[in-house]
């Protein structure tokens, strides 16, 4: 029965193999596929982005005419969107002529506007991180706004913001906010506010031995996961320690001995003070002990502050970062900023009816008023010099304001060129590896990390490869041995099938 | 205005004027023409069109890029550089870290995933078993849920400080582990995590192919004296032989290009010990903006599977099953 089943099994296959239907099928797939091929080719070929000549001037829409703009991002949910709503709504009363089509914020990543730019197809409109948008700008998917803005109203801005917003003399969006992070600390643990390096160590140190040794629930001196950070809050440590994430040309610094110290100090939290647990693995762990008294420092921006407030009340307090006694410099944490920038035409198909529009949204959505509510209601810092001095003088008494005013004294400004992108993500994997695995060769990480961004930004400026006599000789053996393969398999199926 | 007959009388004349052109005629003399029904391409012309669009013009798209420098410094105005990004994805030290941790990733994933929905199968299909219906709806719940939602909650449950599967560990006074944090143990989590998501689909059609064996065979076998080991050696395996090499290969195929879990669960860390070359080629493009690179890296990831799958269908003919 079996043996039988299997003849009719062997039958089947035979008689289905040389069938003429499967021929024709073989024909079929092989002309779809050219087909296809030949389709596809052409679409490729008339698939050329679209090109326009930027506008010079702009000009107001003639009187009775409306026009129509495109925004993408209106801030985090909450106060942040609050107030865009807010100020959105008095800008449509006061610009009856100019209708705001927005998207909300929500899952619009610069990779999306990427997208879009390259389709043409971008909003007139988009806010995002001044770090990211300056990538868009060097790819030439935004406006550079030098030429339409006067330098009484760019004056207006702190310095520090506009250099966050300028890449190569361009000034390519307008801030709305400044911020970066702080040195919070639990009033409750901590009575003397450190301001050395030392000094933090020492004060860690004391409080999670203390909590160590009276048994309980242990409170950590000041947790920091290396390995479930960006890049971002450990930037701050290098200039403490005499080094930098790039230098003037813009190329990484990464490996250098400054660097590597700045790192070990971070590494040794962990494994050598052991004021921080091992393996936290998201900030979120880190932030939830800081809310429940299990930590007496923490690293954040003024994003979270609202929580600790929530769970900390009068204990929380914040203050700058320390410096190193032995460099005399400060830790700088990255004083960026987030802002509006308007496409190119090359991007959305903006004309200049829209980029007036456009430029009329920004001032409004950044003025005066608006910050001032932004502050208030989302704890965001403003770009605005006017409403930077309503901050010093009305929360004067606010310890915590003070602290973030101290903070402002020593920051960096976060690069905006290109070369920065390849930073965040490649910090992440070596130095994040280093944590994770806890191995102490910080030296050989850095190494890696400093090769991998050099590498990134290598590859951004290929040039046609120069191929030497070698490669064409491998090139040239390689299609022999295909060619000669295929010849080979040519002749033996050819008779293979005459056997048959 | 118009009748049939004329209407039908004006159609006939025009194809007697079309099959008496010359062309026409040089053409239908033609052996192809004449071996071959052309009519029937335009049943399958629709689903041409679109894969024309969805699946052959970004293939070729990828390709053609992969030969530019299509990146943020040459957003607009990239060009053609031969085969420089190939040259680079060669140099790139990383690269037989992430080849390996792709064949890792790969065959640790099939080897278990499709063993395990072979033996489910089996074990659903006996006959006589109790709650047949209950258990297939039972192992169709991990499948059901969205894959994004199952992988947040794994995210969680294997959180070193706090998830469950610590907290379990430290119940039986075992010391917690770094499943997503280590890399000796990220790569496991993720085929175990890739386990769950995927052993009720392999289930699933491992039972309709088990079902497809005639019954008359196993009664055959039984009549002989075959014991379960016999009969699934002499009558099973060998009539799912094809069936089994494809649903492998193709879960090897699957797997080389699954993407979200290494993604949401270790995004490729700690390091690169779980970067597969589909996450490392969505690094270059989304986090670094070098398309031109992410190309070169997909259609290298595509030739090193296309070598296998070639092979491996040569040995194993599945794509008999297919035709």
């Amino acid at each position: 029965m079996i043996s039988m089943s299997k003849d009719r099994e062997s039958g089947l296959e035979s008689r289905f193999h040389d069938s003429p239907d499967r021929n024709k099928l073989k024909v079929f797939l092989v002309i779809a596929v050219s087909a296809l091929f030949i389709f596809g080719g052409l679409l490729v070929i008339f698939d050329k982005p679209v090109s326009n000549n930027a506008p010079r001037f702009i000009a107001s829409p003639a009187s009775g005419s409306s026009v129509t703009i495109t925004v993408w991002g209106s801030g985090s949910p909450g106060g942040e969107a609050n107030v865009f709503n807010q100020t959105l709504a008095s800008f449509e009363a006061a610009y009856p002529n100019i209708t705001v089509t927005d998207s909300p914020a929500i899952n619009v990543a610069s990779t999306t506007f990427t997208s879009a730019a390259h389709a043409g197809t971008a909003p007139d409109v988009y806010r995002d991180t001044s770090d990211n948008a300056g990538a868009l700008f060097a790819s030439g998917s935004v406006l550079n706004l030098t030429t339409y803005l006067n330098s009484s109203y760019v004056n207006s801005f702190t310095t520090g913001t506009i250099s966050d917003w300028t890449l190569n003399g361009g000034l390519y969006g307008i801030p709305i906010n400044t911020n970066g992070v702080g040195l919070y600390y639990n009033m409750k643990y901590v009575k003397k506010v450190p301001t050395t390096v030392n000094q933090l160590i020492l004060c860690a140190e004391n409080i999670t031995e203390k909590h160590l040794t009276a048994g309980g629930k242990p409170v950590y001196g000041l947790p920091y996961g290396i390995g479930t950070d960006s890049g971002y809050r450990s930037a701050a440590w290098f200039p403490a320690f005499g080094g930098a994430m790039f230098n003037s040309k813009e190329l990484p610094v990464l490996n250098s001995q400054a660097d590597i110290n700045a790192i070990s100090f971070l590494y040794n939290l962990t494994y050598s003070y052991k004021v921080s647990p091992q393996g936290l693995t998201t900030m979120t762990d880190q932030e939830q002990m800081f809310e429940d008294n299990q930590s007496a420092f923490m690293i954040d921006g003024p994003w979270d502050q609202a929580l600790y407030t929530q769970y900390l009340g009068k204990d929380l307090n914040v203050t700058s970062l320390p410096y190193d006694s032995a460099t005399g410099h400060w830790a700088r944490p990255i004083w960026g900023s987030v802002g509006y920038l308007i496409s190119s035409p090359q991007a959305s198909n903006i004309n200049n009816h829209q980029i007036w529009a456009s430029l009329k949204f920004i001032e409004y959505m950044t003025n005066y008023t608006a910050q001032k509510n932004l502050f208030i209601q989302a704890g965001d810092f403003p770009s605005l010099i006017s409403v930077g001095n309503f901050v010093k003088t009305d929360t004067a008494q606010d310890p915590l304001a003070a602290g973030w005013i101290a903070q402002e004294a020593h920051t960096q400004i976060q690069p905006s060129f290109v070369n920065m992108n390849y930073y965040w993500p490649n910090f992440h994997t070596y130095v994040g590896n280093l944590y994770d695995n806890g191995t102490n060769n910080v030296s050989s990480t850095m190494n890696a990390f400093q090769n991998a961004v050099m590498s990134e930004i290598n590859q951004l400026n290929a040039k046609p490869t120069t191929l030497s006599a070698i490669d064409y000789e491998i090139i040239a053996a390689v299609v022999v041995i295909i060619v000669v393969a295929a010849a080979a398999y040519v002749v033996v199926l050819g008779k293979k099938n005459k056997k048959q | 205005m118009f009748n049939d007959k004329n209407s039908e009388g004006a159609i006939n004349r025009i194809k007697d004027l079309i099959n008496s052109s010359p062309i026409v005629k040089k053409i239908k003399s033609t052996k192809i023409y004449k071996k071959y029904e052309w009519r029937s391409i335009i049943y399958i012309l629709p689903v041409i069109l679109v894969l024309a669009f969805l699946n052959f013009y970004p293939i070729l798209y990828t390709i053609y890029i992969s030969f530019t420098n299509f990146n943020t410094k040459f957003f607009y105005n990239f060009y053609f550089i031969g085969i420089t990004n190939y040259v680079y994805v060669l140099q790139t030290n990383a690269l037989y870290t992430i080849i390996e941790n792709t064949l890792v990733w790969s065959i640790g994933s099939t080897i278990v995933m499709v063993p395990a929905g072979f033996i489910l199968a089996l074990i659903m299909n006996q006959r006589g078993l109790r709650g047949k219906y209950l258990y297939r709806s039972m192992f169709l719940f991990p499948w059901a849920f969205p894959a994004f939602i199952t992988i947040l909650i794994w995210s969680n449950m294997l959180a070193f400080n706090g998830g469950v599967v610590n907290e379990i560990m430290n119940f039986f006074g075992l010391k917690s582990i770094a499943w997503l944090t280590s890399p000796k143990y990220a790569m496991i989590s993720l085929i175990l995590v890739n386990f769950w998501l995927s052993f009720p689909y392999y289930t699933f059609v491992y039972t309709s192919a088990v079902q497809s064996i005639p019954q008359e065979l196993y009664e055959a076998a039984e009549m002989d004296g075959y014991g379960s080991i016999r009969t699934l050696t002499s009558v099973t395996l060998p009539l799912l032989r094809r069936q089994v090499a494809f649903i492998t290969i193709f879960g090897f195929i699957f797997t080389w290009n699954n993407f979200y879990v290494p993604f949401l669960l270790t995004s490729g860390g700690p390091g690169i010990s779980t970067q597969i070359l589909i996450t490392y080629s969505y690094q270059e493009a989304f986090s670094f903006d070098n398309f031109s690179l992410a190309a070169a890296y997909s259609v290298f990831s595509m030739l090193i599977l296309l070598v296998f799958v070639v092979v491996a269908n040569h040995y194993s003919k599945m794509m008999q099953v297919v035709y």
